[in-house]
């Protein structure tokens, strides 16, 4: 849109990540690849925002507020064939190889342009975090070789993840919470896998999914001790896909219900047994609450550089908005909330590829079989048999566990959780006093403010709703200190 | 019967009319943004006087004064913000009107009173700085209006329009008209699409060449200030009581909502940041009533020192109707964004509603400025 015209966040003429975060400055120095990739992310981030989905935000949002069905493929494509929808995956094997710091970046990118379109690229990589979870690497291999030769073919492949039930949203997430539940979603055993029936509900990519991780209890009565997690094709018999519910903003992304009428699945599609279910959610959390921080980061970085392009043509009398007083004071508080809010979420991906499950792709023995094998032998049909052995399935779940222990796991859903609430309250903050500051004029359709406003408000909900965050936080920050014999 | 019971009365009609005609229609009506709904509701809201509310008794009106006006406008808001949003417009347009040329009140008064008559009457205004881009031309014994209210509220159904011009750079000769938006010149612009009060048709207008006749006039040319100050009061003060109404509804449906829903081990209702939420909810709404009764009642009730302000009570109200709504979303989470159960709706009516009648940190900087006006630069 032509009034994108400060050069300034998105309309920058080259984004240049160091003078953006400074310190990373001094890591270039001791990993120059590392840095690199997550400067090539920006990059990429920053570009596709501008040329493909700046211009077309509007329209898409329009089109899924008639039709909330509707799916710009166009642009699915243009993001698959930058490789945008595999970027989590390492280059030798067909991705972009961006660290959770690259897709971080990328993330907000992306996010500052849309937050409902990036959800349909970027939420793809559900699929292999959570595959990433078990470590079975049959299945990891699996998964990366169907996402790169989908995106290969162009042709989509879609992974959700079904937690929320219509009973039951924070309940799902946590241990005490799960405990009580009243689940409506529940599996059988049967002969030869397991029958599934239920609704869950709020879906998001669930009407496009192709596969989807499920958490269900095998005994509704103790949901904590019996939740397992199931891998569940969407072409399965007597699933299907109910309403694409009408949202606020986030229209881009389709938000659904799922239905499991007596739907069977095979023995080898169950995850995680009965009892760990939880698990396999927490550690699916303990890095995508970072993310839905870093999601919120952009949407108020788009905000406030809307506001900046708007403020700066908008004429009052002789002068300029933004060269009112109390603009300026409003726009310079806000820079600094998301500079120190953008801190925080680079530390937390910095972290997740320093400590968490990204660290294996980052580990020199794994980089160093990157460099030398070649792609063609690594993505062979052989390097599949092989990962899905016996013995290097035990080998490296072996390995896994001993470097993401239950600890790890729980400390990082802690510190995803400070970053999850800063980040979304940030959105709507920022958001909501953008729309002060442009005034009635400026919340005209077309300059897309009010969308940023719209779009903000369900980053506060969902991945745990912020009460549910700071619940976690105070548990293992403070809770756990609490002696309650110590009573006066 | 008291003035009080009198109240009562009419906001019992009122709520039970909005709760049949205006409540049941308003989500679909905002979901296709039906601005034609408007007139539609009109002509049933006359059933009920209320377009006549603030008329003169003397033209068949029911006189209610400005806090009586502003408690109607709460109990419509409560079903349908949009709505409400076009009733503060047309009472606060009745408020100019009042200083109009007898001609113009026996013509728009007695047809606001009326029942039964056709078309629909509603008034709307425009104050500076939305009017400062519009000029006043003599030529012969004619008078011209040219130039473009950026965007009007209610401009589409609107059937008259009462103005406020500047008419000195920096000067204090303000004008005030009532246009006739029928009148050959006038053109309505393209609707912007703003996020919420969906049925409300706002537009930019442009007025070209509007012959102004004598009668148009409120009070003298050049000196309608105090005028423009009472109707901008009254507008206040009327978009306050629409906020509190909205944020009403937000405060019912949460409550609702937390006593029904199970979470952590019980009804959300017994967890006790539910209850901070709503409690304060509770607080906001009723310092909000009372801030916005307190501004249109005038200078009574209080110590000499503090006197009332409709503009005061305008952002305190709207402020607090978005945190409201703000919380009653994050209590019924992921339902709370979906369109079927209205609070996202009302988040984005609060937003529009904020920022009527100017956002609030440019009214307060506004405000303040106003009033160093004998202050030295330096």
């Amino acid at each position: 849109m032509d009034y994108f015209h400060v050069p300034f966040g998105l309309s920058a003429p080259a984004p240049d990540l160091i003078e953006t975060v400074p310190a990373l400055g001094a890591l270039k120095k001791a990993n120059p690849s590392y840095i690199e990739r997550a400067e090539a992310a920006q990059k990429t981030g920053r570009l596709f925002a501008r040329d493909e989905i700046l211009p077309r935000m509007l329209d898409i949002d329009s089109a899924c507020a008639r039709d909330p069905r509707y799916f710009d493929w166009d642009l699915w494509r243009k993001a698959n064939q930058k490789k945008l929808t595999v970027a989590l995956i390492p280059e030798k094997l067909g991705g972009l190889g961006y660290t959770a710091l690259g897709a971080t970046i990328l993330c907000e990118e992306m996010t500052s342009a849309c937050m409902g379109i990036t959800a349909n690229i970027l939420f793809n990589n559900f699929g292999l975090l959570g595959s990433l979870v078990e470590f079975d690497t049959g299945i990891v291999m699996k998964i990366i070789r169907d996402m790169v030769k989908a995106q290969k073919n162009d042709t989509p492949v879609f992974w959700a993840w079904a937690i929320t039930e219509p009973g039951a949203g924070t309940d799902v997430e946590e241990a005490e919470a799960m405990a009580t539940m009243r689940p409506s979603t529940y599996a059988e055993k049967v002969p030869g896998g397991y029958r599934i029936n239920g609704i869950k509900c709020f879906i998001t990519n669930g009407s496009l999914a192709h596969f989807i991780i499920a958490t269900i209890p095998m005994d509704r009565t103790h949901p904590l001790e019996s939740m397992a997690t199931f891998m569940i094709p969407a072409s399965s018999k007597g699933f299907s896909v109910g309403k694409v519910e009408r949202k606020c903003g986030q229209k881009a992304s389709q938000t659904a219900e799922l239905i499991f009428e007596d739907v069977f699945i095979p023995e080898e599609n169950l995850w995680e047994p009965p009892g760990r279910g939880l698990r396999h959610t927490r550690e699916i959390l303990s890095t995508t609450r970072g993310f839905v921080g870093a999601a919120g980061l952009g949407i108020a970085r788009g905000s406030l550089e809307r506001c900046v392009h708007y403020t700066s043509m908008k004429k009052i009398k002789n002068h300029f908005l933004i060269e009112e007083d109390w603009v300026l004071f409003a726009i310079a508080d806000m820079l600094k909330d998301i500079k120190a809010v953008r801190a925080a979420c680079y530390n937390f991906a910095l972290a997740v590829d320093t400590y968490h499950v990204m660290k294996l792709f980052e580990s020199r023995p794994v980089r160093t079989l990157l460099a030398v094998l070649p792609q063609s032998f690594l993505l062979s049909d052989f390097v599949a048999h092989l990962a899905a052995s016996r013995p290097i399935i035990s080998a490296a779940r072996t390995i896994k566990q001993a470097m993401v222990p239950d600890a790890l796991v729980e400390n990082f859903v802690k510190e995803g959780s400070a970053v999850k609430v800063a980040g979304t309250d940030l959105a709507m903050n920022v958001s909501s006093r953008v729309c002060d500051i442009v005034g009635l004029e400026g919340m005209s359709y077309r300059y897309g403010i009010e969308k940023c406003f719209r779009d903000a408000k369900i980053t506060q909900i969902y991945e745990g709703s912020n009460q549910a965050n700071r619940i976690d936080l105070f548990h293992h920050e403070i809770g756990s200190l609490i002696h309650k014999e110590a009573a006066i | 019967m008291t003035a009080y019971e009198e109240l009562c009365a009419i906001t019992d009609v009122c709520d039970k009319f909005a709760s049949r005609e205006i409540g049941p229609a308003a989500l679909e009506a905002d979901l296709e943004s039906r601005t034609a709904w408007v007139p539609e509701v009109w002509t049933r809201t006359r059933e009920v006087g209320i377009p006549g509310l603030p008329v003169p008794e003397e033209y068949g009106g029911a006189g209610q004064p400005g806090d009586g006006c502003a408690t109607v406008i709460d109990v419509i808001s409560f079903y349908c913000p949009g709505i409400a949003s076009v009733l503060c417009n047309h009472f606060a347009a009745v408020a100019c009107m009042h200083h109009s040329r007898a001609s113009q009140k026996a013509a728009y008064f007695q047809r606001l009173a009326n029942s039964e008559a056709g078309e629909p009457v509603i008034g709307t205004v425009a104050f500076p700085p939305d009017t400062c881009d519009l000029s006043l031309t003599v030529d012969g014994d004619s008078v011209f209006l040219d130039g473009t209210v950026p965007l009007l509220g209610s401009a589409l159904h609107a059937r008259y329009c009462c103005l406020f011009i500047n008419e000195e750079v920096n000067g204090r000769a303000i004008t005030g008209l009532v246009v006739d938006m029928k009148a050959p010149g006038v053109a309505v612009g393209e609707n912007p699409k703003l996020p919420g009060l969906k049925v409300n048709p706002f537009a930019p207008v442009r007025f070209e060449r509007v012959n102004i006749g004598p009668d148009s006039l409120l009070g003298e040319k050049g000196n309608a200030g105090a005028i423009l100050k009472d109707g901008r009061r009254a507008w206040f003060g009327y978009l306050a009581a629409a906020a509190v109404g909205a944020a009403r509804s937000a405060s019912h449906k949460a409550r609702d909502y937390a006593s029904q829903r199970y979470q952590f081990g019980k009804i959300i209702i017994h967890h006790q940041e539910i209850q901070r939420m709503l409690g304060a909810m509770l607080m906001k709404i009723d310092v909000g009533t009372s801030a916005y009764l307190r501004a249109l009642t005038g200078e009574k009730g209080g110590p000499p020192w503090s006197v009332p302000s409709p503009l005061f009570a305008k952002i305190y109200c709207t402020d607090m109707a978005m945190e409201v709504v703000l919380d009653a979303i994050q209590i019924h989470g992921g339902y709370g964004y979906m369109h079927e159960y209205g609070v996202e709706k009302l988040m984005r009516d609060c937003k529009v509603l904020q920022l009527m009648g100017g956002s609030n940190p440019s009214l307060l900087t506004g405000h303040t400025a106003a009033n160093v006006t004998d202050i030295p630069l330096k």
